[in-house]
């Protein structure tokens, strides 16, 4: 069976730092992908490269059998890869509505002719306008529905940006640290966030995060990086007790 | 924390505001003031229009641009050459001048692209530095450093009015449609994507926003609002010629733009007002103390309001709504969609 998402052989290179090295794995349709690593292990540059924000020197990535190794990054997100940023990319001028909206920019394509004539429109933006409230209410976000998004607590960022990439209709959806920064009560709801939305939307995730446990829970599969190489892949229970993990996130000698 | 404040008129309140405007602009400008004033404003109304364009690219598009003078020149020309050469109509080139200048700009905002900030500052800054020099050699079209005479446009007869209100009403009709043009550019999806690739173009483009593309788009548009506003001016002067287009109109043109708010459409008349108004009034006090004067105007509004004139009114006029109560409410929104939105009601 060939996966949704394909990395095939990727290697990245920054000057003489590799960043990645001969990666390959699949994410099959339907499954939540775990990828977890010690710091500088390579995972948000394998989003990175995932999302056509960096290039890769060698390998391919397919994505529903198409190969999407040399497509500029803006295309990505209209053949159904949206993410999160681990840093959180949102636009603090714009209000939380707009900053969702914007996910849906592609369904939109607005251009100047459509603009100017109000015609012409791919979709009804009404239709998108509705959508996004109903995300908005579905992620508990409908109370700060017209704030500016500079401001509000990193946690209701993190929804916000979750927000913004379900309106993007996506069939990947990945997850770049959604845990970090959270208190453990939001962590666990966080978790069944994730379990829903996939649900409801017939998502695929994959989801870079340090929290080991959230990992762990949801994770169908789990993809462990070290140093840009590619050290497990499996079950959750599998990578668990796979010694090579616990010496590379533990540092003991197996 | 802060929440976005939707004003909302009440009708008396929209209806006495537009009364206002069009008593100002249709009858105050034209009528009730000493005639060489008229076509100064008609010069005001021009320049915001050009100042529009630089709003567009500089503004949303996040491209300083210090050559929009060329594309004014272009638009001129283009009027000039046209009525003097080949008899045409004034009338008829101003859409032949809006679509050369659209041409340019798009052909200009490849290397816009690959340039950046302070480069791009000074690629634009090289093209009005070459523009006069280029008029001035062809000689046979352009008429060299004589120039073209191109001649007022005159009022119909039926009319009763004469030639600079005539050019004055047909400036406002020209600028009143492009300010509507720009305002539904500045709408919806489109401000989205241009807001999102000038403040963070990773995440513009992970979002699908194609900056290369609408970057072009964008310095297409704002040449081409130039190039309208250099043909009008063409006809207000009623001549053309190559050093007019200087450099100093370039920065002229910016030093409005940002002092009337550079995302502020509303502030671009300011502007506009600005840069034709001051610089006279400056020279009456002392001509030698014209530009210092221009020049400190320039710096307090700088200083003092980083977000313009334009912007320092929007921000009152919200302040005033939500003082008045005269505010689209949050909550009425929300019932609305509760009915109109699909019945999808699960608590998160």
């Amino acid at each position: 069976m060939t996966g949704l998402l394909e990395v095939r052989h990727v290697g990245i290179r920054f000057g003489g730092v590799r960043a990645l090295q001969d990666v390959s794995f699949e994410v099959e349709d339907g499954m939540i992908c775990g990828l977890i690593g010690p710091n500088g292990a390579g995972k948000t540059t394998l989003f990175n490269a995932i999302s056509r924000v960096y290039d890769v020197s060698q390998g391919s990535i397919h994505f529903a059998g198409l190969d999407i190794t040399a497509l500029p990054a803006s295309r990505i997100i209209g053949l159904g890869i949206a993410r999160t940023l681990q840093n959180v990319g949102l636009f603090g001028a714009m209000s939380v509505t707009e900053n969702v909206l914007l996910g849906a920019h592609h369904r939109l394509r607005p251009g100047f002719v459509n603009a100017i004539f109000d015609k012409g429109a791919v979709i009804d933006p009404a239709a998108i306008e509705r959508e996004a409230r109903d995300i908005l209410q579905e992620l508990g976000l409908t109370a700060v529905a017209d704030h500016l998004a500079g401001g509000l607590p990193f946690g209701t960022l993190k929804r916000i940006e979750l927000a913004r990439a379900l309106i993007a209709q996506p069939r990947l959806l990945m997850l770049d640290e959604p845990a970090n920064g959270l208190s453990h009560g939001e962590v666990d709801e966080l978790s069944e966030v994730i379990l829903r939305v996939r649900r409801r939307h017939g998502l695929t995730v994959l989801l870079v995060e340090h929290h080991m446990r959230m990992l762990m829970r949801i994770s169908d599969r789990v993809v462990v990086l070290e140093n840009g190489v590619k050290i497990a892949d499996g079950p959750p229970a599998e990578v668990k007790a796979d010694p090579g993990v616990a010496a590379a996130y533990l540092g003991t000698v197996a | 924390m802060s929440v976005v404040i939707k004003p909302r008129l009440p009708v008396a309140a929209r209806v006495l505001a537009g009364a206002a405007l069009a008593v100002v602009l249709l009858y105050v400008i034209p009528f009730a003031i000493p005639g060489y004033l008229v076509s100064q404003f008609a010069t005001v109304l021009v320049f915001a229009i050009a100042i529009v364009g630089i709003n567009l690219v500089t503004g949303f598009g996040g491209a300083i641009t210090l050559g929009h003078a060329a594309f004014v020149a272009l638009g001129s020309y283009t009027t000039a050459i046209l009525v003097v050469r080949y008899g045409w109509s004034p009338y008829a080139t101003v859409p032949v001048a809006a679509a050369l200048s659209w041409v340019a700009g798009w052909c200009l905002g490849f290397p816009a692209l690959r340039l950046q900030g302070l480069y791009l500052a000074l690629g634009t800054l090289v093209l009005s530095i070459t523009v006069p020099p280029l008029l001035k050699r062809f000689e046979a079209f352009t008429g060299g450093v004589q120039g073209l005479n191109v001649g007022n446009p005159e009022a119909p007869a039926f009319l009763p009015i004469d030639d600079s209100q005539w050019i004055y009403f047909l400036c406002l009709a020209v600028a009143a449609v492009l300010y509507v043009v720009a305002r539904r550019i500045l709408s919806g999806p489109l401000r989205r994507a241009l807001v999102a690739a000038r403040d963070n173009q990773l995440v513009g483009a992970v979002m699908g926003v194609d900056r290369a593309n609408l970057t072009t788009a964008t310095f297409a548009m704002s040449s081409l609002y130039a190039g309208v506003a250099g043909s009008l001016y063409a006809m207000i002067v009623g001549f053309v010629s190559p050093d007019t287009f200087n450099v100093m109109m370039s920065l002229s043109l910016f030093v409005g733009a940002v002092v009337g708010g550079i995302t502020s459409l509303n502030g671009a008349i300011v502007g506009a007002m600005f840069i034709q108004f001051v610089p006279i009034w400056a020279s009456d006090i002392d001509v030698a103390l014209g530009g210092l004067v221009f020049g400190c105007a320039l710096i307090v509004t700088l200083v003092v309001i980083p977000a313009g004139i334009g912007g320092l009114g929007e921000r009152a006029f919200i302040w005033l709504c939500r003082r008045l109560g005269w505010v689209e409410r949050a909550e009425a929104r929300r019932d609305n969609i509760a009915v109109t939105g699909s019945a999808r009601n699960e608590p998160a």
